[in-house]
């Protein structure tokens, strides 16, 4: 990660990063190559939407960017110093031995907060924030619900006041109430903080209402990017106007 | 024929303080080759009612009263070795979370096999093969050969998730209870899996009890629909009826939640 200080309205900007995975199949080595070659940049304080087909490469983006997934070649820059995530499978991100309480107190250790007390309180809060209660604390994340742990994950990616956040599908477990309550909170974020936020999303509906700006990534290339009511309005790309008539959004 | 039949089901837990009551008196039947939708509020209740259905639920920790009569014999009470007769053969699960259901050891042509290998003993090792390899095939994975090779955190979500739908369709279930089995799939994806569950139900009258958060999926798979909320069933009915004219204050929210896109 490169600090780019001339340029500080840009939050992320990638150049022709590439990804691909190397398997044993049968005793040979096969090579699969996920990303291809991807340029783009992203705003301070713009929601970026991310959608496409399963498998494109959305997940592998996200890792790639928080350093989790190794690249083969490109490079990327990005102005904040803790990006946090949340991951598209929230039980694996959770740690199953520890109490929610304790996975969500630990952010707050490691940031410094010293006062148990206040971070107690800053803990309820963040539950409430995502609409959960206070009795959840002192369960484990095997005794919660999916659409719970995935709030939790949100609570806890939170709870330090990142200035980027990177959420891989994270309103997927959720109803539509919650999902709104949800999104409207990190809409408020932004706006009181001005952070930035990738959004993977397959629903194209939540992700019109909610992002600034969205990319449609396919085999690996980004097919289609734009603002959000340009793109919906009037898509170039055959893959793109295929997803919004699948989503009913627009008629073939 | 009933297929199913739920009856005051009521699940509560010892593990804290308090006994908590996560289910409570919930009742429904099914029909051979009837696809049910089931929604709700998140944390309401509706996969604990699944695992009950399916004969998952730990016995330890937790009681569950009520009765569950699925083919003449009741899952909550029959012995271990019977359910798992059932499990995988007559009824399998397309679980919530398939990165838990998976087992991350395992490449994912052997876990797709399994219940063959159980249930099925007669067939031959390329059989086997043949029948899981054509599964992955119908659930729109591109390179099945590659994906047959694979361990589950070489998938992406919305791959594992066709994974876990193949390996629950294999032994032709009578009953297939579904969580939530396309929230990771992209519309063009999720809208092929609907077309596939939906001539599987039309051809081999397989049930589908469809647990799901989305309601124009709910209303495009299901005649009849069950509502849940904080652990009961706040209203049920043909779908149509339920969400058109919704009774309940959270159906009713619910119908109004639904994002739209005005341009
Ligand atoms: N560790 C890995 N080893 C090998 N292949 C991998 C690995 N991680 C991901 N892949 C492959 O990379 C491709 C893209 O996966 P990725 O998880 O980025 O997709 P995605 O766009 O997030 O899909 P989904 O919408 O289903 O979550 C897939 O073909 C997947 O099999
Ligand atoms: N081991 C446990 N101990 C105590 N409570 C539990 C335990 N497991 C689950 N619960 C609670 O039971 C309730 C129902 O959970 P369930 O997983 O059935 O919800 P759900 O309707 O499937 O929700 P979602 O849509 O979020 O997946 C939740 O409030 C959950 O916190
Ligand atoms: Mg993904
Ligand atoms: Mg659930």
């Amino acid at each position: 990660m490169k600090d780019n200080t001339s340029s500080t309205e840009i939050m992320i900007k990638a150049e022709n990063i590439s990804v691909s995975f190397t398997e044993k199949r049968n005793g040979r080595k096969v090579t699969h190559t996920v990303l291809r070659e991807l340029s783009f940049e992203m705003k301070q304080g713009e929601i970026l939407g991310l959608a496409g087909e399963s498998g494109s490469g959305k997940s592998t983006l996200a890792k790639t960017l928080l350093g989790i997934t190794e690249l083969q070649c490109g490079e990327f820059t990005i102005n904040d110093k803790s990006p946090q995530m949340v991951f598209q499978d929230p039980f694996s991100a959770l740690n199953p031995a520890k109490t929610i309480r304790f996975i969500l107190e630990e952010p707050l250790k490691i940031s410094g907060v010293k006062d148990r007390e206040e971070r107690l309180k800053k803990v309820k809060d963040s539950l409430l924030s995502v609409g959960l209660e206070e009795i959840l604390l002192e369960r484990k994340p095997a005794e919660l619900s999916g659409g719970q742990r995935q709030r939790i994950c949100i609570a806890a990616a939170l709870m330090n006041d990142p200035g980027l956040l990177i959420a891989d599908e994270p309103v997927s477990a959720l109803d539509v109430t919650v999902q709104a309550q949800v999104l409207a909170l990190l809409k408020k974020l932004k706006e009181e903080r001005g952070f930035s936020i990738l959004f993977i999303s397959h629903d194209l509906r939540t992700m019109y209402n909610f992002c600034d700006r969205v990319m449609i990534l396919k085999e690996g290339r980004i097919a289609e990017q734009g603002k959000v009511e340009e793109l919906y309005r009037d898509p170039k790309d055959p893959y793109t106007k295929l997803l919004l008539e699948s989503a009913g959004i627009r008629q073939s | 024929m009933k297929i199913l039949s739920v009856k005051d089901l009521t699940i509560e837990f010892h593990d804290h303080k308090l006994p908590e009551r996560a289910v409570e008196k919930v009742s429904f039947d099914m029909d051979e080759g009837e696809v049910l939708g089931l929604v709700g509020e998140s944390g309401s209740g509706k996969s604990l009612t699944a695992m009950a259905i399916a004969g998952l639920l730990p016995r330890k920790r937790l009681n569950a009263f009520g009765e569950i009569i699925f083919e003449g014999k009741d899952m909550l009470k029959i012995p271990r070795s019977e359910l798992r007769e059932l499990q995988g053969d007559e009824l399998s699960v397309i679980f919530q979370e398939p990165m838990t259901a998976l087992n991350p050891t395992m490449r994912i042509g052997k876990q797709v096999e399994e219940p063959l290998f159980i249930h099925h003993k007669e067939l031959s090792d390329a059989e086997r093969k043949a029948k899981a390899l054509d599964w992955l095939e119908k659930v729109e994975l591109h390179d099945p050969e590659r994906v047959y090779h694979s361990y589950p955190h070489e998938l992406s979500g919305g791959m594992r998730q066709r994974v876990m739908i193949a390996s629950a369709m294999v032994s032709d279930p009578k009953l297939l209870i579904a969580d939530e089995p396309t929230t990771a799939l992209d519309v063009t994806v999720q809208a092929q899996i609907i077309k596939l569950l939906l001539r599987l139900n039309l051809k081999q009258k397989v049930a589908i009890l469809f647990i799901s958060h989305d309601l124009s999926l709910v209303k495009q798979i299901s005649e009849n629909v069950i509502v849940m909320q904080n652990g009961s069933i706040v209203e049920k009915g043909k779908t149509k009826d339920v969400f058109d004219s919704p009774v309940e204050e959270y159906t009713k929210k619910l119908v109004a939640a639904i994002p739209e896109v005005r341009f």
